[in-house]
């Protein structure tokens, strides 16, 4: 079992952590959503790895790649398929929240921004 | 929370993180032998009973049909939740006096213009040429959505904030928006009544490889590509919204 076999789930869980590394130490809150997406991202490189077949295509299939020949998981890319949309949202919907913030405190250093008095 | 102590919190539960997932990643099938039950019976079947050779496609909008409505209106909520906290308000921060003059004003030359103007023409044509080749090959009303929304921002980014705000007229897409997102609803209780179940695909599904092909598949497709094309330009057209000051008059 060499150690190339999981190097892509490595590179999944260097990216989650990275991510989460970034959201503990932001100093802004515009960075901290994107390291949220860099968090998400990593979610996308597991579900497609987990799906990928050694000599395989893709799930398309035409003539010239007749059905029935090999071909990597269609459910796992129609997962990570939602998975990309909901994170649009997601950072749509954060940063919306952001703006909010800096009209409202005038900051958006989340070390500044202590919990909200009546 | 000082810094310093910050990180040792973190790179501790990180460590106890990364070592759960090492295990998990034991019971893993090993990187490219992965063969699931569900989608072997999919690629075997899938472009033979719905004429689609996209088969992420026919994941997407058929056999996981309902799934996916409930997808679409998480983006839906969302970008009514933009809406609401931001719709009416704009801008509080000061910002450079460039930002409320028109393109003539800030001296943008006529080629910017033109090349933008055709960029934006040649992206929304592209994001309509991936959505309605959904059934045939990559591509899909979600990716096309995405393609055709991005178009507008080409207006903003070379015209100008006045040519955007004619262009993307928030009333027309939001109705737009709203008239994708119950389309997909109606379908569903449409085969409800006439083929007995919810997003049943029940209608002709064409021939394998054209472009309208896959039956119900397309006219969700469609619906959905109106649904997020049209969300995108208002999500667009929110946002470059804040950008601009407060006139004295209009406070």
């Amino acid at each position: 079992m060499s150690w190339t076999l999981y190097f892509p789930y490595a590179v999944a869980f260097w990216l989650f952590f990275i991510g989460c590394f970034g959201v503990a130490h932001s100093r802004n809150l515009i960075h901290t959503i994107l390291s949220l997406t860099v968090v998400q991202s990593s979610t996308y490189i597991l579900l497609l790895s987990i799906g990928f077949h050694a000599k395989a295509g893709a799930p398309i299939f035409s003539p010239a790649n007749p059905p029935g020949s090999p071909s990597v998981d269609p459910i796992v890319q129609a997962l990570t398929l939602t998975d990309i949309v909901v994170g649009a949202t997601v950072t749509a919907l954060l940063l919306t929240l952001t703006i909010q913030i800096h009209r409202r405190r005038g900051t958006i250093d989340p070390r500044d921004l202590r919990p909200m008095r009546g | 929370m000082s810094p310093r102590s910050r990180t040792i919190f973190f790179l501790g539960f990180a460590a106890i993180g990364f070592g759960v997932l090492v295990y998990a990643v034991q019971g893993l099938p090993q990187f490219g032998t992965f063969s699931g039950a569900y989608s072997s019976f999919l690629l075997s079947t899938g472009t033979m009973a719905r004429s689609i050779e996209n088969i992420a496609t026919a994941v997407n909008f058929d056999y996981r049909g309902f799934d996916t409505m409930g997808e679409e209106y998480i983006f839906f909520t969302s970008v009514t939740g933009v809406l609401f906290m931001l719709s009416g308000l704009r801008g509080r921060a000061v910002q450079h006096e460039e930002r409320n003059e028109t393109a003539q004003t800030r001296g943008q030359s006529g080629a910017i213009r033109m090349i933008a103007t055709g960029a934006a023409g040649f992206v929304a044509a592209n994001g309509i040429y991936v959505a309605a080749h959904t059934t045939a090959t990559p591509g899909g009303g979600f990716q096309g959505g995405a393609v055709f929304g991005s178009a507008f921002a080409f207006i903003y980014l070379g015209v100008g904030y006045a040519a955007f705000m004619t262009t993307a007229k928030r009333e027309i897409f939001d109705a737009f928006e709203a008239f994708g997102a119950g389309c997909y609803v109606l379908l569903g209780v449409a085969t409800a009544f006439a083929a007995g179940a919810f997003l049943k695909n029940s209608l002709y599904t064409g021939q394998s490889g054209a472009i309208v092909s896959g039956g119900l598949v397309y006219l969700i497709n469609a619906a959905v590509f109106i649904e997020i094309a049209c969300g995108f330009v208002v999500l667009l057209s929110v946002f470059i919204h804040q950008t601009r000051q407060v006139q004295e008059s209009e406070e």
